[in-house]
């Protein structure tokens, strides 16, 4: 990161230990400094509930695309459920949210949820990608058909101020995070009896067996072989 | 009263060192910063996002009470940490591999390869001398030759179709293909022969189940005690030994075990002109109270991320500046191949079939659940398939005979994913170099958290060795080979950027003052009195085996020069026979404690003498 902004940040920091504040982890708390490095950091902080939603739900569809809106939106859709109906895009919301506290976003003047911080760099290099994108969400990310949705990641691995920031931690994980969610059983994980509500929609996807405690899918020892040779034999030589 | 020895850690190593010392009568407390399962069987979940989500999930790096974030590492550029806290660390996950290193990375290698190593990073001892404490562990665990499934059994006989030969022992002599050496009781009984679950209960199913679920902690068969779960991660094994070795072996002394303790500074007093360890303090992460212990030896194992924060944040002497430094990952790399018939990849132990390339590196096949399945195909460097590959083949990596690379997206991930159990998947373990560039550091940007300062985590993995990115290509290449043989119709490379859960050498031992923080005794160069007993003591990265057999037989050797040096006690490990943490004596000892987590009717019926 550029010399001059990473003097601010250390005094960002100082201060923030001054005001009792910096008490979370350090994924994403970056953030607020990427975001004021962009100037989207009001941006970010003005960003609606419903924005952030909008674009995570495209972020989701573009990684696994089902019968939904956004997937037909992108020009790559299928007939059966996908992301979209896993419900994970609250999942994805909470998590990023969770990884770091609004707290540690505090020394900019008030909290950033990071959920929204990443949102707004979404809608940033999509408008790059492509300036006009017309379609019937709020975000503008969301209405970008895929390759350009692809361009967006482009662009932000490939942006210079990010370099040995953790912003390039971020894009690297951001899809791969999402897809994990999205196949596991995330977006219908009962918090309360640790168990899916129903069956996920990545299980069915992948024609995954589900939970178990075994399997029958024992088929014996490669040539027979049950343990390696050269093995010596321990003589016992003293008892303790 | 000072303790005799405090171990900082209870992951891979720590639990090592206290039950070898708890049984030669020591007083050993064993700190860790995070949760204890201390019932797992109602604890843990075969679910992936319930255990393994890094921000929720009982098997992330954080506190007990998963309402409150987790504690994170700065990473300044693409990469993962993948490690877990709690009693069992990171082997609370692993796939429970026990390969021993190769030989060539050792001190004394004739063989003709002997330059294909990293030479200047070599261990100072020979690999004849650390032997006889693989022998120990082994028997300890114990580890088992994996038994197969279809993926392995799909997996071994392609590498055979390959070229490549079987081994059939234990040392790592050529290039060659074989199962697993595992740190798993082998399946007997019903176990692997019914997906039944009341048919899957202990003692009628013993050993593996074959469930498929080793990365959410082990459990299983059901009803089992503790010692005789299938899984041999430290908190089934070491840790119930340490905690009960009073009531199965004459003379010892049972060690003493505080979860959520996270330590935050090791204090030290001078003797002479010698710095030494003196005492440990830490947090209780539930209550916020500081507590602070005296020692006559500690014991650093809180891993190779840890353990360097730890020292800079207790602000101990650095002189040659290789705290941190040097750390290797096997700068993994990860190859699937989608099949026209079953593999079961989603079932069974998940991995237990594995290729060793000496001077190159290894690779192992993986069978994995969806949720992680779809991570790896959507983890690269080389950009978003069909559309970029972010600068990938100018820093020399290459398809290497796959049919497509990076992330997989949409109807791409879609066709991939689209039986779990069709895929096959090669884990690329590289022979990395130490490069002194690759360090743990304390973060200059990230906010302090509740222990401090914390680290920061740099890989420059796209300005590796030549040797090493040479050996990934070389594994790679193999990888995309013997998928082809198994009959694969698409193969993917990944080419990951850094993931960092083989993490080794961050406090490296070493022949060399100039560029190693302990000496070949596993003890600190700058402050006596403190060893170091995880992966981040490794020398290197062993040639590319997966590094915890050999860090708990170095932390079998450190538990001994401790003994030795500082309390005036004989070796054993060449003198006595190890028991085994699944001796019907230990069973019984675990079950007297109170800690088998299993029904009295799951307690062995014939009792025998304390040894």
């Amino acid at each position: 990161m550029p010399d001059e902004v990473h003097q601010e940040g250390l005094s960002r920091r100082a201060l923030m230990q001054r005001a009792g504040l910096a008490t979370a982890g350090a994924a994403l708390a970056q953030l607020p400094w990427a975001l004021d490095a962009k100037g989207l950091l009001e941006e970010a902080r003005a960003q609606s509930a419903d924005l952030t939603e909008d674009t995570l739900n495209g972020l989701v569809a573009f990684v696994t695309p089902g019968d939904d809106p956004y997937s037909r939106q992108q020009g790559e859709a299928t007939d059966r459920p996908g992301g979209i109906a896993s419900g994970v895009t609250p999942v994805l919301i909470a998590s990023l949210n969770r990884y770091v506290r609004a707290s540690a976003l505090g020394a900019f003047g008030g909290s950033v949820p990071a959920a929204a911080g990443v949102a707004a760099l979404l809608n940033h290099y999509a408008v790059q990608a492509s300036p006009v994108a017309i379609g019937p969400f709020v975000s503008h990310f969301a209405r970008l058909g895929k390759p350009q949705k692809a361009d967006v990641f482009r662009r932000w691995e490939g942006d210079p101020a990010w370099e040995n920031s953790e912003m390039r931690a971020v894009s690297a994980v951001l899809i791969g995070y999402t897809a994990y969610l999205t196949w596991s059983e995330a977006g219908v994980f009962d918090r309360t009896r640790r168990a899916p509500m129903h069956r996920p929609v990545g299980w069915t996807l992948s024609g995954y067996g589900g939970r178990a405690e075994g399997r029958r899918e024992l088929k014996g020892y490669y040539k027979g072989r049950r343990r390696a040779r050269g093995r010596r034999r321990r003589r016992r030589r003293r008892r303790a | 009263m000072a303790r005799d020895v405090i171990v900082i850690g209870a992951g891979g190593g720590g639990p090592v060192v206290a039950k070898e010392l708890a049984e030669r009568g020591l007083d050993v407390l064993v700190l860790e910063g995070g949760p204890r399962f201390a019932r797992s069987s109602r604890e843990m979940r075969h679910l992936e996002y319930d255990a393994n989500d890094p921000v929720s999930g009982y098997l992330r790096v954080g506190p007990a009470d998963r309402s409150r974030p987790p504690w994170m590492r700065d990473l300044p550029q693409s990469s993962f940490v993948w490690q877990s806290t709690g009693v069992g660390g990171t082997t609370l996950h692993y796939f429970a591999n026990s390969p021993r290193a190769m030989p060539g990375v050792f001190r004394g290698y004739r063989g003709r390869d002997r330059n294909a190593y990293d030479r200047a990073h070599e261990f100072p001892f020979s690999y004849r001398s650390l032997i006889p404490y693989y022998e120990w562990v082994e028997h300890t665990l114990p580890v088992q030759t994996a038994a197969m499934g279809t993926k392995e059994r799909v997996y071994l006989r392609a590498a055979a179709r390959s070229g490549l030969p079987v081994q059939a022992g234990k040392d790592i002599k050529r290039n060659s293909h074989r199962p697993q050496e595992n740190a798993i009781l082998q399946p007997r009984g019903t176990a692997g022969r019914t997906s039944d679950p009341r048919k899957l209960r202990f003692p009628k199913a013993r050993g593996c189940t074959f469930c498929g679920f080793c990365l959410q902690g082990c459990y299983e068969p059901l009803r089992s005690p503790r010692n005789l779960r299938a899984k041999r991660s430290t908190d089934n094994s070491y840790v119930p030994m340490a905690l009960t070795a009073d009531l199965y072996k004459r003379g010892a002394r049972a060690a003493t075990l505080i979860a959520n303790a996270f330590v935050t500074r090791i204090g030290t007093a001078q003797e002479g002109a010698r710095t030494v360890a003196r005492t440990v303090t830490w947090r209780d992460t539930a209550s916020g109270e500081m507590h602070t212990e005296e020692a006559r030896v500690v014991v650093m194992a809180g891993g190779c991320v840890e353990n360097p924060r730890l020292w800079f944040n207790s602000n101990l002497p650095n002189p040659n500046d290789w705290v941190g430094r040097g750390i290797t990952d096997h700068y993994l790399d990860w190859v699937i191949g989608v099949l026209p018939r079953y593999t079961g990849s989603s079932r069974g132990p998940n991995s237990a079939a594995r290729c060793d390339f000496p001077g190159r590196g290894a690779m192992e096949n993986v069978g994995l659940p969806p949720g992680f399945q779809a991570f790896s195909g959507t983890f690269s460097d080389s950009g978003i398939a069909g559309f970029y590959d972010n600068g990938a083949p100018a820093a020399g990596v290459g398809l290497r005979g796959a049919d497509t690379w990076g992330r997989q997206v949409g109807g791409d991930l879609l066709r991939m994913m689209d039986d779990v159990d069709r895929v096959l998947n090669v884990l690329v373990l590289t022979d990395d170099d130490v490069e002194a560039q690759n360090r743990v550091t304390l973060s200059p940007n990230a906010p302090p958290d509740e222990h401090g300062p914390v680290s920061r985590v740099e890989m420059k993995h796209r300005a590796r060795s030549a040797r090493t990115r040479r050996n990934r290509e070389y594994v790679s290449r193999q990888a995309v080979r013997l998928l082809r043989a198994a009959g694969a119709e698409r193969i993917y490379r990944m080419n990951f950027p850094p993931l960092i859960l083989h993490i080794q050498s961050s406090m490296r031992m070493g022949a060399n003052p100039a560029d190693s923080v302990l000496d070949r005794n596993a003890e600190s160069r700058f402050v006596r009195r403190l060893f170091i007993a995880d992966n981040s003591a490794l020398p290197n990265a062993l040639g590319g085996p997966n590094p915890t057999l050999t860090t708990q037989a170095l932390a079998t050797r450190t538990a001994e020069k401790i003994f030795t040096r500082y309390f005036g006690g004989e070796p054993w490990v060449r003198r006595e026979s190890p028991l085994s943490s699944i001796d019907d004596r230990v069973t019984a000892a675990v079950f007297r404690r109170g800690l088998a987590d299993a029904p009295r009717s799951s307690r062995p019926r014939r009792r025998r003498r304390a040894r």
